[in-house]
């Protein structure tokens, strides 16, 4: 039965995408950064920026909580 | 078409303002241009949904968001169907008259198209749909009350129902310049992302094939209305094309070896996705099992490119879905793409 202390949580990341991750392997290490805040619902990168030779992720997410 | 069909996920996101499929189901001719080339086509209600209008197609699979994610991720499969029993998921915050208005709406979808539906339920509390945009311009929002949502959705279940319609009522902004954008043919559809949340809720929650209609009230007369957005006017619902969506939309199994005749993330041939949208996780996680990935010329507010995520795999490029129902054909034929083209690389010769 559905608890009424179920959760939504709106948020805008901006994370550095680590060299060591492929494109391959980056959904899963994007939902593992996501979790830490709560179960991913819906996310998508919106923008990767660059920051010298560092890459940087934006993700937008809904998340559960 | 003698080739046996080639099982392709076509992806538009909502609510990002896509040239093509960011208004009222104006992707739809694409759609069934590319289950024409597919014979086999997996694509979500944004593309296929169009209010008053819709399409049906014995080789579109109409599959919910959520349930496209964990599909192209290999978690989950998908079952065709021949009909399922469509639940009607109604917001206590619609207004009497209003929710009379949906309950017409299925009445004539029974009568006059031959659908399942039933039962129907109201939610015990206002579910408070709230409407944001995120940094990028991308539709986003939320519900006050998820739970309420989740045991209606639990009650039809349990009634028997096998698909879930669920109509939730939207905030009412006549007079924002972001709908009147929208109506010109401008800007993102405001309501896509809160849309999505609730289905992605329910699907989650359920297993069951879920999908949205908001509840709005009328809008007057606009002699400039663009074509694309049309067809969200021509009534007073958008459930017509949810429930002809939900009607034949297949199984979500989660659990157990597929049978004969199931789709599964193995059998993706390639997926088309808009140029600037590869940051979805459908996307994503068909690169990682190497499907082959068409990018459409597809203008949204968002940049994700194949450049921008430094793709190296194996991408083919589509000035227009014109393009990628000519690729499609070509890789359903076995027919090498590259050969198409001009310049012609020469051979690789191993040393």
């Amino acid at each position: 039965m559905s608890s009424p202390s179920l959760s939504l949580r709106s948020v805008q990341l901006l994370v550095p995408w680590p060299e060591e991750i492929p494109l391959s392997a980056l959904r899963g290490w994007i939902r593992q950064q996501l979790l830490s805040g709560g179960e991913p619902l819906r996310w998508a990168i919106t923008a990767i920026e660059k920051d010298g030779d560092i890459r940087q992720i934006r993700l937008e997410a809904v998340l559960l909580g | 078409m003698s080739a046996a069909p080639l099982p392709t996920l076509m992806l538009v996101p909502t609510g990002i303002g896509c040239e093509i499929g960011g208004y009222a189901g104006d992707a739809m001719p694409a759609a069934r241009l590319l289950a024409a080339a597919s014979g086999c086509l997996i694509t979500h209600p944004n593309v296929m949904n169009g209010a008053s209008l819709y399409w049906s197609d014995t080789r579109i699979q109409y599959v919910e968001g959520y349930g496209l994610d964990r599909f192209a991720a290999a978690e989950w499969f998908l079952r065709p169907v021949r009909r399922q029993r469509i639940g009607l998921l109604l917001d206590a915050g619609i207004e009497p008259e209003l929710g009379q208005r949906q309950i017409q709406v299925a009445q004539g979808c029974r009568a006059s198209l031959g659908l399942d539906i039933g039962p129907v339920i109201h939610t015990d509390a206002p579910l408070q749909v709230t409407l944001a945009l995120g940094a990028s311009g991308a539709s986003t929002g939320s519900l006050g009350r998820p739970d309420a949502l989740l045991r209606a959705g639990e009650r039809l279940r349990d009634a028997g129902a096998t698909a879930i319609a669920v109509v939730a009522r939207f905030p009412d902004d006549p007079a924002s310049g972001a709908l009147a954008a929208y109506r010109q043919g401008a800007g993102v559809d405001g309501l896509a992302g809160a849309e999505a949340v609730i289905s992605h809720l329910l699907v989650r929650h359920l297993r069951l094939p879920c999908a949205h209609a908001p509840a709005l009230d009328p809008l007057p007369l606009d002699p400039q209305l663009d074509s694309r957005a049309a067809a969200e006017e021509l009534g007073y619902t958008f459930l017509a094309c949810v429930l002809v969506g939900l009607s034949r939309a297949p199984d979500l199994i989660d659990h157990g070896n597929p049978q004969p005749g199931d789709l599964t993330a193995d059998s993706l041939a390639a997926v088309v996705a808009p140029e600037g949208a590869l940051g979805g996780e459908a996307v994503l996680a068909c690169l990682e099992r190497h499907v082959p990935l068409i990018a459409v010329a597809n203008q949204s507010v968002l940049q994700v490119t194949p450049e921008a995520l430094e793709l190296r795999a194996k991408l083919l490029m589509a000035a227009s879905y014109t393009d990628a129902a000519g690729l499609l054909v070509a890789l359903r034929e076995g027919i090498n793409p590259e050969a198409l083209r001009r310049p012609l690389a020469g051979l690789q010769i191993l040393t």
